[in-house]
C-alpha cells in the first residue's frame, strides 16, 4: 500500500510530529493513541418478504475528556472497527482545536442502504438505535449524520432513542442527535455552515496578509455542498472563480464563472459539465491555474507530490477532509503555499451542530444570523489560537492546529488527573 | 450471512489485477471505500491513488441498485434544495416567491411557519 495515501496513518503521523515539537505528556499521548470504548452490535431485521437478516453495526467511543461524544454514523459496506476507530479519533482532535465540549465518536453499520427499501431501511435504523441505546445520550454519545445518512435518519433515531424513556424524559432528550430537520429542533444555518466556516478562515487568513479578496482567484475542486457554498460566498467578497473541477472533470473560464447559476445547475443536473461558458481542461491544467485561492473540497490525497508543484496559489483553504497528503504538504511548505489544515478549516459543521445541540438543550431556536455570528467568533477564536501556536513553534498552521488540539487536551487531563 | 455481507460482495466480472489482499479491495476493478458503491465511480476524473481506501468525499452518491421500483426508495422525505419544489402541494412554500432559491428543508407534510415566507 502506497504508505502516503492512508488518511490515518498520515493523521497519526502529523500528530506524532506534533507531539514531538510541543512535547506533551507522554502518559497522556498514550491515552489519546487509544479508544475508550468500541461496540460491536448485531441485531436482526425482518425485511419486507418476512425473511430474517442480521447486520454488523459499530460504535466506537474515542474520548470523551472535554465532553459527550460527537460523531456521525455512516451507513456503507466499507464500514469497519479500523474505519470507525479512526474517524473517532479525528473527531476528538475537531472539538479540540476549535474548542467545542465534545468529544470524538463515530459509527455506523456495514450496510449499502440503497439495496434497502424504505420501510426496511426505517427498520434497520430503528433496531440499531435501540442496540445502541444503553450507550447513546444526549449528554454521553451524540451521533450525527455521515454517508448515506440524512435528516430523515436521524429523526428515525430521535424516535426511537425517545421511546426507550420514560415519557417524561422525553423531551429532554432531542439532543441525542444532530443533523436533524429544522421542524424537529435541527439548527439553521447547517447547510452551509462548513463553506461559510471556510470562507471565515479565508477573511482571516486575508486580513492577516493585507491580501484584498475583491477581484481575487479562486478555484475550486468538488461543487457538492461545501465546494458550491464556498465559492458562492467567496463571491459575496468580489472575488472571481475561474476555474472548477468535480467528479465530471476540470473546466475554467477565462473570464469569471457565476458560482450561484453553477450551484443551481449542478443541483438540477448533479455534475458541472455542460455548464455554458466553461472550457473543459486537463486535471493538470486546472492544477496549475493562475489564481490566489484554491479550496478542495472534494476528496482525500489530491494535493500530493505530482500535484503540489503545479499550484501557483497564495493559499490552500482545505474544505475537504485530507486532501493533502504528507508529500503535497512539504511541497507547499517549500514552496510558501499558507494552507488552512482541513481539521480547523472544514471544522463549521461540526460547530453548527454545537450549536444545534445547545440550541436543544435550552429549548432555543436561534436565527440564521445569530448562528453565523457565533460560527465567525468561534472559529476566527480556533485560528486565532492555531496561529499563535505556528508562530510560537515555528510551524505551519496544520501543526500549529494538532499542537493546540493536543494542548487542549493534555490541560484537561491534568486538571482532571487520570482516575484511579 | 446476508445480502451485505461484507467478504461476500464481489464483482462476478471482475478481470483485474487488483484482487488486494489488503482488505480494502472490496469490488476489484480499483474501487476502494467509498466508491465501492458510488454511483459516479465508473466516470469518475478524479486521481485516486490504486489501493486507497477514500474515507471522505463530498461527492460521494449512494448508487441505487437492481430492483429500483422496490429498492432505493427515497428516503429524502426532507430535501434541503430545490430540487421538487414543483412538487409542493401544501404549506407556505407552494406560493412563496422566494422557493426557487430557497435551500431550506421542504419536508413533504409543508412549512406553516417560516420567516422568510413571502
Amino acid at each position: 500500500m502506497n504508505n502516503n495515501g492512508n488518511l490515518f496513518e498520515n493523521v497519526l503521523k502529523q500528530l506524532d510530529e506534533a507531539s514531538r515539537m510541543s512535547k506533551p505528556d507522554s502518559n497522556i499521548y498514550k491515552i489519546l493513541k487509544n479508544t475508550q470504548n468500541e461496540i460491536v452490535v448485531h441485531f436482526p431485521v425482518k425485511m419486507d418478504d418476512g425473511s430474517v437478516e442480521i447486520f454488523t453495526g459499530y460504535r466506537v467511543q474515542h474520548n470523551d475528556i472535554l465532553g459527550p461524544y460527537k460523531g456521525g454514523l455512516r451507513f456503507h459496506p466499507a464500514v469497519d472497527l479500523d474505519e470507525v476507530r479512526a474517524l473517532a479519533t479525528w473527531m476528538t482532535m475537531k472539538s479540540a482545536i476549535t474548542n467545542i465540549p465534545f468529544g470524538g465518536g463515530k459509527g455506523g453499520i456495514q450496510i449499502d442502504p440503497f439495496k434497502y427499501s424504505k420501510s426496511e431501511l426505517e427498520r434497520i435504523t430503528r433496531r440499531f438505535t435501540f442496540a445502541l441505546s444503553p450507550i447513546i445520550g444526549p449528554e454521553y454519545d451524540i451521533p450525527a449524520p455521515d454517508v448515506n445518512t440524512n435528516p430523515q435518519i436521524m429523526s428515525w433515531i430521535l424516535d426511537t432513542y425517545e421511546s426507550t424513556l420514560p415519557p417524561h424524559e422525553r423531551h429532554r432528550s432531542n439532543h441525542v442527535v444532530t443533523g436533524k430537520p429544522i421542524e424537529i429542533g435541527g439548527s439553521l444555518g447547517r447547510d452551509k455552515a462548513t463553506g461559510q466556516g471556510v470562507v471565515f478562515l479565508i477573511e482571516e487568513w486575508a486580513k492577516d496578509h493585507n491580501f484584498d479578496l475583491k477581484d481575487a482567484k479562486y478555484m475550486v475542486q468538488g461543487f457538492g455542498n461545501v465546494g458550491s457554498w464556498s465559492a458562492r460566498l467567496l463571491k459575496e467578497h468580489g472575488a472571481k472563480l475561474v476555474a472548477v473541477e468535480d467528479v465530471s472533470g476540470s473546466y475554467s473560464n477565462s473570464g469569471n464563472i457565476d458560482p450561484e447559476k453553477l450551484a443551481q445547475y449542478v443541483q438540477e443536473k448533479g455534475v458541472v459539465e455542460g455548464f455554458p461558458e466553461l472550457k473543459p481542461i486537463k486535471h493538470e491544467e486546472f492544477m496549475s491555474t493562475d489564481a490566489d485561492i484554491f479550496v478542495p473540497a472534494a476528496l482525500e490525497n489530491q494535493i500530493n507530490k505530482t500535484t503540489s508543484p503545479l499550484l501557483k496559489v497564495k493559499v490552500v483553504a482545505e474544505g475537504a477532509n485530507g486532501p493533502t497528503d504528507l508529500d503535497g504538504n512539504k511541497i507547499l511548505r517549500e514552496k510558501g503555499i499558507d494552507v488552512i489544515p482541513d481539521i480547523l478549516c472544514n471544522s463549521g459543521g461540526v460547530i453548527v451542530s454545537y450549536f444545534e445541540w445547545l440550541q436543544n438543550k435550552n429549548s432555543e431556536s436561534w436565527e440564521l444570523e445569530e448562528v453565523d455570528g457565533k460560527l465567525h467568533k468561534k472559529i476566527v477564536t480556533a485560528y486565532k489560537r492555531v496561529k499563535e501556536a505556528s508562530e510560537k513553534y515555528k510551524t505551519d498552521l496544520r501543526m500549529g492546529a494538532y499542537i493546540v488540539a493536543l494542548a487542549n487536551l493534555e490541560k484537561v487531563y491534568k486538571s482532571r488527573g487520570i482516575f484511579p | 450471512m446476508g445480502r451485505n455481507s461484507h467478504p461476500s460482495l464481489k464483482d462476478d466480472n471482475d478481470n483485474s489485477s487488483d484482487s488486494s489482499s489488503d482488505g480494502l479491495n472490496l469490488f476489484g476493478k480499483g474501487r476502494y471505500g467509498l466508491c465501492v458503491t458510488c454511483k459516479n465511480s465508473e466516470n469518475c476524473k478524479y486521481k485516486r491513488e490504486r489501493a486507497v481506501q477514500i474515507v471522505f468525499c463530498e461527492e460521494f452518491e449512494g448508487a441505487l441498485t437492481e430492483n429500483e421500483s422496490k429498492k432505493g426508495e427515497s428516503i429524502d422525505l426532507i430535501k434541503n434544495n430545490t430540487e421538487d419544489v414543483d412538487g409542493i402541494s401544501m404549506g407556505l412554500c407552494k406560493d412563496c416567491i422566494k422557493k426557487d432559491r430557497c435551500n431550506a428543508p421542504k419536508p413533504i407534510w409543508g412549512v406553516w411557519h417560516c420567516k422568510d415566507y413571502k
